[in-house]
This record gives C-alpha cells, structure tokens and sequence, in this order.
C-alpha cells in the first residue's frame, strides 16, 4: 500500500505572481494572446488587468503534484474549472486533499481534490489522477 | 449579436487532419517551463535520476502538452486547429473556462508531435459578466511519431463580444 489515505491534506505551495514572472509565462508557454502581457487589451477584454493562462496553471499544477506525491509521480489526469482569474500582483496558492486511492489498469492511482486561490479568494478548482511508482502499490 | 447557425453545427465533430508541431519536444523548452513555476523536479533533466526510477529515461514536464501546439510568432505560422474556421460575429475575444489533459505516456526529448483537433460542442448563445458569446469545447489529440496518442487536451472556451464593447 502507498502511504497516502483519503482525507490527508497536501503542505500549501504559493508563487507570486510579479509581472516578471507573466513574462516568463507569455514565452515559457509560447502563448501572445494580448491579455496576457497588455494590460490595456486585459482592460478591454473585461479583466482587472494582466492574468496569467491555463498553461501556467496546468505548470503549477504540475509542480505541485511531484512536490506531494514525489519526483517520479506522473499525473494522468488534469482537470482545471477556472472560475476567476489569477493576477499580476498577487499571490497564487495552492492546497489540495486526497479523495481516492485506486487500481486501474495495472496502475497505482492517487486522486486529489486542489485548490488554486489569490487574495480574491478560489480562482481554479482542480482535479488531479496521478500514477505512483509500481513499487508503491506493493 | 453572434448568432449560431447550421454552418456553426456542421463544424461539431470534424477532425483535422494531423498537424505536424513547430519544435520537437526539447530540453531548452522544458527549463523555461520550470522557471516559470519553480519546478525543481530533477527528472525532467538528470539523466541518473531518471534511469533509476520506473519512468526510466528524462521526459519533458506532461503538463506542457498543449505548449507543443503554440504557432510561432515569427515567421507567423498557424497551426491549424479546429478553430480556425470559426466565425462568430462579432465574438473576438477568448477565455478559457475548463481544461482537462489526460497524459498516456511520458513526451520524450527528441519527440516529434502531430496533433489533431475538433470541435466537440457549440452553445447556444449565452451572456455572461463579460459580454455575451459562446462556449466552445474543442478536444486536441497528441500522437508521437510512431503514431501513439501520447495525450490529449479538451478546452472549453467562452468565445466572446465584451460587454459595452464597440468591436
């Protein structure tokens, strides 16, 4: 069995969203759709100002998941519901709970229910399948 | 106002043929991922790390997938999608709602990608705080070069007029 059970909660992982780190978005994510680097364009789109992408968050995700499940943790499956946006200027954090550990498919899955949230409270509701190593299900 | 009609619904459903992506899966992509996020992750990088573990070789971070599809910006070269014979009058901006990626294999270094896109489902026309459109989900499939689906993401859209906009 792997060490995990339902209900245990995973350490909270926060980033802060400077405007240098949106740039760093707009080229790590190859992405120059203008509300993410204009802030006149997000003004005009009906945001507050300069967001950050999905992309960006399916990379914090990411790193969130091999940070509380371990290095050689390898997600399956990531399912992202953006009820706001996260914006330059605050901070982005995330916390999660383990809901379910399962067999499928000859894989050892733990799923867990995440939270993305800023000073405006929950922007983004996660659901992540993430596949142990084989060992661990020994 | 946008308005969806028949040649809207015929798009529903219709595949792309596979795309090839502008870069093959790399390690100099992969370091500004994790930069952007501080991923310290050594599997993404250190060979001995990888080889020791179940996974067995490097791979790039599984949640830049739909990175892979961005078109370049110069020479502007569009990767066509199933978007890009998508009209809605009027509905020029986008935000995305809804994301989900299901990752069937780790993307090697070296890895040469083609995808194929589709239209998965249309609103009817909605209006939210931020004007009024529609939502579009569309589902992108990722295969390798030995033709193995290696991922795929399905992107719901809110495709829109802003509020009080001209344009």
């Amino acid at each position: 069995m792997s060490s995990w059970s339902e209900g245990d909660i995973l350490p909270t992982i926060s980033l802060d969203l400077t405007l240098r780190r949106a740039i760093q978005a707009v080229a790590g994510t190859r992405d120059y759709y203008p509300v993410h680097h204009d802030e006149q364009a997000a003004k005009e789109s009906g945001a507050k100002g300069l967001f950050f992408n999905t992309m960006f968050l399916q990379g914090f995700v990411g790193r969130a998941i091999c940070e509380w499940f371990g290095n050689d943790a390898f997600p399956r499956r990531l399912v992202l519901a953006m009820y706001g946006s996260n914006y330059v200027g605050q901070t982005l954090t995330a916390t999660g709970v383990v809901s379910r550990i399962r067999d499928q498919d000859d894989r050892h899955l733990v799923d867990a229910d995440v939270t993305l949230a800023t000073e405006d409270g929950l922007t983004t509701e996660v659901n992540v399948s993430v596949q142990l190593p084989p060992e661990a299900a020994a | 106002m946008p308005v969806l009609t028949e040649t809207h619904r015929a798009l529903i459903g219709k595949e792309t043929a596979p795309q090839p992506l502008p870069e093959a899966v790399n390690i100099a992509m992969a370091r500004h991922w994790c930069e952007m996020v501080e991923d310290a992750n050594p599997i993404y990088f250190e060979d001995e790390t990888a080889r020791q573990s179940w996974l067995k070789e490097t791979f790039a971070p599984p949640t830049m997938l739909f990175t892979w599809k961005m078109a370049p910006v110069w020479p502007e070269r569009e990767v066509v999608s199933a978007l890009s014979g998508l009209e809605l009058g009027g509905c020029t901006l986008t935000l995305a709602v809804n994301a989900a990626q299901e990752y069937e294999q780790p993307l090697r270094y070296g890895d040469t990608l083609t995808v194929t896109s589709k239209i998965s489902a249309i609103s009817d026309e909605k209006t939210t705080r931020l004007g009024t459109g529609h939502f579009i989900t569309t589902t992108d499939t990722f295969s390798n070069q030995r033709d193995e689906v290696v991922g795929t993401h399905s992107f719901t859209l809110f495709r829109y007029k802003p509020a009080g906009g001209e344009a």
